[in-house]
């Protein structure tokens, strides 16, 4: 008979696709840079995922296109329809497109692949954390992740994580299925049909076949066996095992007076929107406070902050006031390690004030670390910047680091700060702010 | 879990004698050909890995990943086709496909197989139909060489044979001498001449044999004595680098099978639009003959008109073929065509004229058993076929508002459609390149030269395929190919050569 069922084969392409997502995920390493600069990821709704194109990999090869187009891959071709010379037949997203916003009409090498925010914090953020963190009495609410427990059964994994009972049982349904099958196709009776699904290997095509030619009983009674497809199997899920630490809380500050531009604000925003997000993934339950200033500070709420414009004068020094008092009252560091953060250009009314301020958040009220970004655009240099101020007046070493000026302090003056010349330097700032190991002796 | 009932299969059985039948009574050529019916992955896989089974690479696994997100978007119904032109050949069906279905595709295959055994191109593919069970093969020796020489070896070298293995001989069939042999020809042809010169008593050209002397002495040298179109085939033979046994398996493997759909790419718009008509009359047999019900016809309806929709990015081989052997049934059955026709210079008068010559279904039948799709163009897509079909070229430009690439129709004048196409089939898409010298500057560097055909190559692809051929040859590799010169409106106003060289290290551009 020309039509008849298939021996199935066995399943290839899950892992080449596998692979290829792999190299996909190599090739997002390498755009991070540019990734994490786009600005509508941080002006984005709440909780919903960053989309961002990835193109499918492409082997190389000679093939025509036009040699001014570097980089963008413009492509040309055939195809049928009514339409005139200049009509619009179709859209995608370019190379230098925000993410977010997929075109209409993906393309034939084009793969629209959704990445979670936790999978870019993953890709770019690897051993990065909280510096000088410390045990405090009070080990209630801070978590990171330690190691992983067994918690329900999935339907995809690693073989590793097989269900072997689960899966077990579904292959034996598997069997009877098989079994009844072939009793009503072919009218033969059980131990018959048994043993021709017994010699096939449990492939329904191949124990029709035999039962089709003929074949001897040669078994007295039925003994199930397995017989496995891919959607019969089944995984262990595993969850998070957490540890806990002692509390911790951050302090977001960020200048919003008129000399911040808005070029200068997102800048800002982007660093502190991925530091937010990676302590948010890195421990459970740390609190985070927002503050923005000019003349003078307020708290605000996780949305404002990264949405609002203002303008008027700068003093820093009201930031860290604020910021001081705060502490005093709600987070007291014998039982709280403290952060702060603080994103600004560098101009400000009273540095001298800042610098005390600053003096006292570090050697009275001994906070884990204070870490300062100046954002300077076009380099434009502030003789009188605060960064300078800080470089003249606290305990600290200049150093450069991936073409950024860096100021340190010592273990016992925590004090890091940065100046943020372009985005491409989000990604190396933030890597030096969260850096685990400084201050670890 | 899904199963087709016996009932369903004994069904299809009875419908594909009758089909074969069908196929007979038109005159095509049939042979037992194999129907098996599989899930949906497997004909997903299938198409992915181009065959029953194949060796393992990301490559595939991309594909498959995008045929199977296709075919989720989708929804009910797999409407592909894949046949293998294997002895018997070979066509899967897909068990959860509603019966119209694989009763189309049945009927489609038939006119797949009349035509590969028919076509004097596909027939001479013969020597490729064992290529199904060699792929199987492949798959179990390429596993070990994973595992022998790791991933990143083999990866890269599939990759690198993947890069270039689509630049194969122009004449598929024709020889394939070996490089010795065809320089011990060459250089008798050249001693030959001298000869010739010399035994004349009168005007012994001194000047000419001095020449010919000289091409002699660098023949005897010369890799490769003329310039060479089959890339991988040179790399495998010569490469300085030097390769190993397995990536010569793995090279010889990758040329074969692109040899294989090579063939098939030449005949692929005759070769659709075929089966698509015989699927079209075989179904309206099967209609008139009440094997199908109406709702089944009403169906089958539906996915004819699904697969032959007009495709605005890409040129639908259904739907134009199909058109194509339409317009040819329709020409020769009034005699439209040969010198008398074309005086016929006032259209008004065409759509009246007919000679009642009626001979369309046989000109359709030459068709198919003579033309390839290169030829096929240039005779039959003349100005109305392309305007009929509506055929245009389209480009692609970046919207300077949204980022956004914007694709655009950049051409629907029939006379330069037409020109485009010619220009595109004659190469089926592949620009000409060929190896100039395996010893460039005395250092068995590869010299490639682009030969220019109106299109520029795409410098980032060209820049990856350079690295990949890189890692099969061990030394630096030089193209020399062109650049469009512009004026300020954009217009191209003259060519320059270029030559990009990769050293393993650092690209150059040399211009000229």
């Amino acid at each position: 008979m020309p039509v008849r069922r298939g021996s199935e084969y066995k399943e290839k392409g899950k892992r080449d696709a596998k692979r290829h997502r792999e190299k996909q995920k190599q090739a997002i390493k390498k755009e991070i840079r540019k990734i994490i600069s786009e600005s509508s990821i941080i002006t984005q709704k709440k909780g919903k995922k960053v989309k961002i194109p990835i193109r499918e990999i492409v082997i190389p090869d000679f093939r025509p296109g036009n040699r001014k187009d570097e980089g963008e891959n413009t492509r040309s071709g055939i195809g049928q329809g009514s339409g005139k010379k200049g009509a619009v037949i179709g859209r995608r997203p370019g190379s230098g497109q925000q993410p977010g916003k997929p075109g209409d009409m993906p393309g034939e090498d084009y793969i629209e692949s959704e990445v979670d925010i936790e999978e870019v914090i993953s890709l770019m953020l690897e051993d990065l954390g909280l510096p000088n963190l410390k045990e405090k009495e009070d080990r209630a609410k801070l978590e990171t992740v330690t190691g992983f427990r067994i918690s329900g059964i999935t339907r995809s994994g690693p073989n590793i994580l097989l269900e072997k009972r689960q899966t077990g049982k579904r292959g034996i349904g598997r069997f009877y299925a098989y079994l009844e099958t072939l009793k009503e196709e072919t009218g033969k009776d059980e131990l018959t049909c048994y043993t021709a699904l017994k010699e096939a290997d449990g492939i329904l095509g191949e124990a029709l076949n035999l039962l089709e030619e003929g074949i001897e009983t040669r078994f007295s009674q039925v003994e199930p066996f397995p017989i496995f497809d891919s959607e019969d199997m089944r995984y262990m899920n595993i969850k998070e095992e957490k540890t806990r630490h002692s509390n911790a809380v951050i302090f977001a500050m960020m200048d919003v007076s008129a000399s911040m531009t808005t070029d200068k604000k997102y800048l800002a925003r982007s660093m502190l929107f991925w530091i937010n997000e990676f302590l948010k993934q890195m421990y459970e339950h740390v609190e985070v406070r927002f503050i923005v200033h000019h003349a003078k500070a307020r708290f605000v709420d996780e949305d404002s902050f990264f949405k609002t414009g203002e303008s008027g004068g700068t003093r820093c020094a009201e930031a860290y006031k604020l910021a001081r008092s705060t502490i005093e009252s709600q987070y007291p560091t014998d039982t709280w390690n403290v952060y702060l953060f603080h994103f600004s250009d560098g101009e400000d009314w009273d540095s001298e004030a800042t610098i005390s301020e600053a003096k006292k958040l570090i050697d009275d009220i001994k906070v884990n670390m204070l870490g300062y970004g100046e954002i300077r655009l076009n380099g434009r240099p502030f003789s009188s910047g605060l960064k300078n101020a800080f470089e003249k007046e606290l305990n600290v070493n200049s150093v450069e680091i991936d073409e950024m000026d860096v100021i340190v302090g010592k273990k016992e003056h925590p004090f890091l700060g940065i100046v943020i010349k372009d985005k491409d330097h989000i990604l190396p700032a933030i890597q030096e702010f969260l850096k685990k190991e400084r201050w670890r002796s | 879990m899904e199963i087709m009932n016996r009932k369903q299969i004994d069904r299809l059985n009875n419908i594909e004698k009758e089909i074969s039948k069908i196929a007979q009574e038109m005159g095509l050529s049939t042979t037992e050909t194999e129907f098996e019916i599989v899930s949906s992955r497997k004909m997903i896989e299938s198409i992915a890995y181009r065959f029953t089974s194949n060796f393992s690479h990301w490559s595939f696994g991309r594909d498959y990943d995008k045929q199977k997100t296709l075919y989720e978007h989708q929804g009910a119904g797999i409407p592909y086709e894949t046949v293998w032109n294997s002895i018997p050949p070979k066509a899967f069906l897909v068990e959860t496909n509603p019966v119209i279905l694989n009763i189309l595709v049945m009927a489609h295959v038939y006119g797949h197989v009349d035509f590969n055994l028919e076509n004097k191109y596909m027939r001479s593919a013969a020597d490729y139909m064992d290529l199904a069970r060699e792929a199987r093969n492949a798959e179990k020796r390429f596993r070990e060489y994973e595992r022998e020489y790791g991933l990143d070896a083999y990866e890269q070298t599939i990759d690198s044979a993947f890069s270039v293995c689509w630049h194969l001989p122009p004449d598929l069939l024709g020889d394939q001498e070996d490089e010795e042999a065809y320089r011990e020809r060459l250089i008798n042809l050249k001693t030959e001449r001298i000869r010739g010169i010399q035994k004349r008593e009168f005007h012994q050209d001194k000047h000419e044999i001095e020449k010919l002397k000289s091409e002699i002495s660098k023949l005897k040298h010369k890799t490769p004595p003329l310039p060479v179109y089959d890339i991988l085939r040179y790399v495998m033979d010569h490469s300085p680098k030097p390769l190993e046994d397995w990536q010569k398996d793995i090279l010889s493997t990758i040329r074969e099978q692109t040899m294989f759909f090579e063939f098939q790419k030449r005949c692929k718009l005759l070769n659709e639009g075929w089966a698509t008509y015989v699927h079209l009359q075989i179904m309206r047999r099967l209609y008139e003959k009440k094997l199908i019900t109406p709702e089944e016809h009403m169906e089958f309806s539906s996915f004819h008109a699904k697969v032959t929709r007009e495709n605005p990015q890409s040129l639908n081989w259904y739907r134009v073929g199909l058109k194509l052997y339409e317009d040819l049934i329709y020409r020769w059955n009034r005699g439209m065509h040969g010198k008398r026709f074309r005086e016929t210079k006032d259209p008004d008068k065409w759509t009246t004229y007919n000679r009642k010559h009626n001979k369309g279904i046989e000109k359709i039948f030459e068709v198919r058993k003579n033309y390839t799709d290169r030829m096929a163009i240039e005779e039959f897509f003349d100005e109305e076929f392309i305007r009929d079909a509506e055929i245009y070229l389209w480009n692609e430009t970046v919207d300077p508002q949204t980022g956004e690439i914007k694709q655009f129709i950049a051409e629907d004048d029939p006379v330069r459609i037409k020109q485009v196409l010619k220009n595109y089939f004659s190469l089926y898409g592949t620009p000409v390149i060929t190896i100039e010298d395996g010893n460039y500057n005395n250092n068995r560097e590869l010299y490639l030269k682009h030969e220019f055909t109106g299109q520029e190559l795409n410098p980032m692809m060209e820049s990856g395929a350079l690295e990949n051929l890189y890692y099969l040859w061990g030394k630096p590799i030089h193209l020399e190919t062109v650049e469009i010169d512009r004026n300020k409106f954009g217009e191209p106003a003259g060519i320059r050569k270029l030559l990009h060289s990769w050293d393993g290290k650092k690209h150059s551009i040399e211009k000229f």
